[in-house]
């Protein structure tokens, strides 16, 4: 059973990461809140999900990334649009004190949003979450052969943007 | 599949956190959502309460059961109570009683003045449901809706003193004792100018020739339509005459 200190255990150790992923998903501060609040909400309500789990934050990304895109789903055109517009603010990394490195990271956020997105979420869990395949393939519900091409086009996608000013940033 | 530097350099890129008044606002709003988690805790605090002796808690129980049961079943055996005095028991004592005290075998019923009641509960109005509820009978009923010699009120089963022993009688008993009272009408109302009839003392003569027995009351049954003649001798125009205070 999830007591309230288990909850908070389980935010502080998971939270960050669910809150990067569900960003990068949904590019909405607050579409990743409610999925967020969603996921802890359910944690809360039925204690035993996390029971007989080998690998916890395999299975919050999982919730997460189901909820993130029930929410997307729920969502009309014209609401996604107007919060497409007022998510630029949205940052998914934090902020640089190198001017190089803020201009690289904005121009990273800028080329993810771009990727479509079944390849930017296993670019994402690949990435900085430092999933395999296989664990991504669980996590999305996908062959470990999809989930791998899914990267390998969004990467180069990536670098096919993003090469000029990294070698122009590389010192 | 072995990471190139531009993968390096895009993992090593800091994700942003989220904000830190996130936290008590999502722990809070998922705390209120669980309802199971305050039925548990109940479940616990009983668990906790009960555990160190259920045997003892179960002996109980059972002592409690043992007593339900035969507490039920002493109840079942005893005769139903005697069912309440109906009011049509408690007016025939009250007449009973009436005769005892007026002396007499006569069991004549009193008028009484009809008690200031709403009009609904007239004895026009629901007098066969309460007769059948009260077990009131069909000749008494028909007493109370006549209006004649039926009172409802009680009259007290325990007098003072007995019968010998009471203080002089009231002259208005006098008038009560007389033979066929109740089919009788008053002659007079009942308190003209404030003084009413004097039927004793300084003022008796004032009715000396008043031509009516009873003291004010007609000498025979006076009939409800006032000017019949034929039983009833005293015509609306000899009374008219006859009355010594609106001569």
């Amino acid at each position: 059973m999830a007591e309230p200190a288990d909850l908070a255990a389980l935010y502080d150790a998971h939270a960050p990461a669910l809150h990067a992923y569900l960003l990068n998903l949904t590019r909405s501060e607050a579409d990743t809140r409610d999925a967020l609040q969603e996921v802890f909400v359910k944690l809360a309500r039925q204690p035993q999900l996390l029971a007989n789990v080998r690998d916890p934050r395999g299975f919050l990304l999982r919730l997460a990334h189901n909820l993130a895109i029930d929410l997307i789903r729920r969502q009309s055109t014209r609401q996604r649009r107007h919060e497409q517009l007022a998510e630029e603010s949205a940052a998914l990394f934090a902020a640089a004190g190198d001017p190089d490195e803020a201009l690289f990271r904005r121009a990273l956020e800028e080329a993810l949003s771009e990727l479509p997105l079944e390849q930017r979420t296993v670019v994402h869990l690949k990435l900085w979450e430092g999933r395999t395949f296989e664990e991504i393939a669980q996590i999305l519900d996908l062959p470990p052969n999809t989930a791998a091409s899914r990267y390998r086009y969004g990467l180069d996608k990536l670098r096919a943007r993003l090469r000029p000013l990294h070698d122009e940033l590389k010192p | 599949m072995k990471a190139d530097d531009f993968e390096q350099t895009l993992a090593r890129q800091p994700l942003r956190p989220p904000p830190a008044e996130w936290r008590e606002a999502i722990l809070r709003a998922a705390r209120a959502a669980a309802p199971a988690e305050n039925r548990a805790e109940w479940r616990d605090t009983l668990a906790l309460l009960f555990w160190p002796s259920p045997k003892a808690w179960g002996a109980l129980a059972a002592a409690w059961l043992v007593i339900i049961g035969a507490n039920l079943a002493m109840n079942s055996g005893v005769p139903a109570p005697a069912p309440a005095r109906t009011a049509g028991a408690n007016w025939r004592e009250q007449q009973r009683l009436m005769a005892e005290l007026l002396g007499g075998g006569e069991t004549q019923s009193i008028p009484s003045a009809p008690k200031p009641s709403p009009r609904s509960e007239g004895p026009g109005n629901n007098s066969w449901g309460i007769g059948l509820l009260s077990g009131i009978t069909g000749d008494e009923l028909l007493c109370l809706r006549s209006g004649l010699g039926c009172s409802s009120a009680l009259f007290p089963l325990t007098p003072a003193i007995s019968l010998g022993e009471r203080e002089p009688r009231s002259p208005a008993l006098e008038v009560i004792e007389s033979p066929g009272f109740t089919g009788r009408c008053q002659q007079f109302f009942p308190l003209p100018k404030g003084e009413g009839l004097r039927v004793r003392g300084k003022g008796a003569i004032e009715y000396a020739g008043v031509p009516f027995t009873g003291k004010g009351f007609t000498a025979c049954f006076c009939s409800p339509i006032f000017g019949n003649n034929a039983q009833n001798p005293i015509s609306k125009s000899a009374l008219s005459i006859s009355n010594p205070i609106y001569g």
